[in-house]
């Protein structure tokens, strides 16, 4: 399997550095090879795109002309829903609309920085496993297994929305899907886990508006967090830092602003992979989640 | 109508603004900088929000301080997250850019400027 270009983003620089460095240890402990996007910058977010949206768009190629033009990558891997999401749009806009790709161009020219030619492609975390090694690949290097722990796959709204702009999705078997996507599922299927029936595992958790509308986000989130225990689960897995910080943070709001209190855990997939392949708890910086699943990871016998 | 003063900024626009000048001025954000803007620039109380609100309750369980609280000094110690909070303290004191931004983030301002005007001109 090539080498890819990681980019993390900026939640895994930040508050999402447990995610960043459980993929870092997976990716390793796997023999996948990855190197870093050099002098990336941020995709927008959700942020940029409401000042202007050419913003997101050019901030977005940017990052993938430098993997093409100055790496040398067909391919730039990110693990965070965000930045999927919008280097996919940016790849959507320019490959649609000649005057995007024709602007996005001029800026880079007026810049200084690489020319984006759209000869480089997106691939989340998860696709990426996938590809490279499959559920049988990873059954194979499965060192510990997850040894029945029940949980539930939460994808977020940003992974498979909006369908236009994930056109390898949708392609029967073996791909994704954007109606009910189950790599996550698989992949963790694969590593001993059992996953329970979660029908809120696309349904948004208010994560662009965690902040300036808290307290829709926390009802959002105890809607995920409620859902999950209904249907049995011990531990929510996330594939996003800005859904896993909004999970924790909201978890903690609905206690203190509504008096609820939930009991799910929430672990990064990545962590629970880590786990099946061996790594420690702390290499897989389980220790640094807000939510703290360490006692019921030892009751589960997974450290 | 928010540009032109008509209607106050949304909470939401805010957190744009903010979130969009850092990304301008160093070509990445710094998450507690966001934060810690946004809270003031909508008048809430940060220390409160430390001492009492959510914000205390999650950085303390982010550092594993209900064990310590609990007793559990040898649990606490063996939990102690260690990279995670330094890495975080790293960066609110050196804040995370793009090498060779300045140009970039220049252009993309100027960029946005320009439109904005257009749209001012198309509109009159």
């Amino acid at each position: 399997m090539a080498k890819v270009a990681y980019y993390p983003g900026c939640a895994l620089e930040g508050s999402g550095g447990p995610y960043d460095r459980s993929t870092r240890a997976l990716v390793s402990a796997l023999g996948l090879k990855m190197e870093n996007l050099a002098d990336w910058n941020c995709c927008g977010a959700m942020e940029v795109k409401n000042i202007h949206p050419m913003l997101q768009t050019y901030m977005s190629a940017r990052n993938l002309a430098i993997a093409a033009e100055r790496m040398g990558f067909d391919t730039v891997m990110a693990p965070c829903n965000g930045c999927y999401h919008n280097l996919k749009k940016a790849e959507y806009e320019c490959t649609t609309s000649p005057e995007t790709m024709q602007t996005v161009q001029d800026l880079a020219r007026k810049a200084g920085d690489p020319v984006y030619k759209a000869n480089v492609r997106t691939l989340h975390l998860l696709e990426w496993l996938m590809e490279a090694l499959g559920t049988e690949g990873i059954k194979a290097r499965i060192r510990r297994s997850l040894n029945g722990i029940r949980i539930a796959n939460y994808y977020g709204c940003m992974y498979t929305r909006p369908r236009q702009i994930f056109p390898e999705k949708d392609k029967g078997p073996g791909s994704e899907s954007t109606h009910k996507p189950h790599f996550m599922d698989d992949l963790l299927e694969a590593a001993g886990a059992v996953n329970v029936e979660f029908p809120l595992k696309t349904a948004c958790c208010g994560g662009a508006h965690t902040l300036s509308d808290s307290d829709t986000s926390t009802q959002l989130v105890l809607n995920l967090l409620q859902a999950a225990e209904e249907a049995g689960a011990e531990v929510i897995a996330t594939e996003c830092p800005t859904c896993h910080s909004g999970l924790e943070m909201h978890q903690i709001r609905a206690e203190t602003h509504f008096g609820i209190t939930t009991r799910v855990k929430v672990l990064y997939f990545t962590q629970l992979l880590g786990l099946a392949l061996g790594l420690s708890a702390r290499k897989l910086a389980i220790h640094e989640n807000v939510s703290d699943s360490l006692d019921l990871l030892q009751e589960k016998g997974l450290i | 109508m928010e540009d032109e003063g008509h209607v106050a900024k949304s909470s939401s626009t805010l957190f744009d603004e903010e979130f969009t000048r850092q990304c301008l001025e160093r070509g990445r954000i710094e998450d507690t900088e966001v934060i810690r803007n946004f809270l003031r620039e909508t008048g809430q109380d940060i220390v409160a929000l430390l001492k009492k609100g959510w914000l205390g309750i999650m950085i303390a369980r982010m550092n594993n301080l209900p064990l310590l609280r609990e007793g559990k000094l040898l649990k606490f110690l063996a939990r102690l997250p260690l990279a995670g909070p330094l890495k975080m303290g790293w960066m609110m004191l050196f804040k995370p850019r793009t090498r060779g931004w300045a140009k970039t983030g220049e252009m993309l301002a100027a960029y946005v400027e320009e439109q904005k005007q257009l749209i001012k001109t198309r509109g009159s």
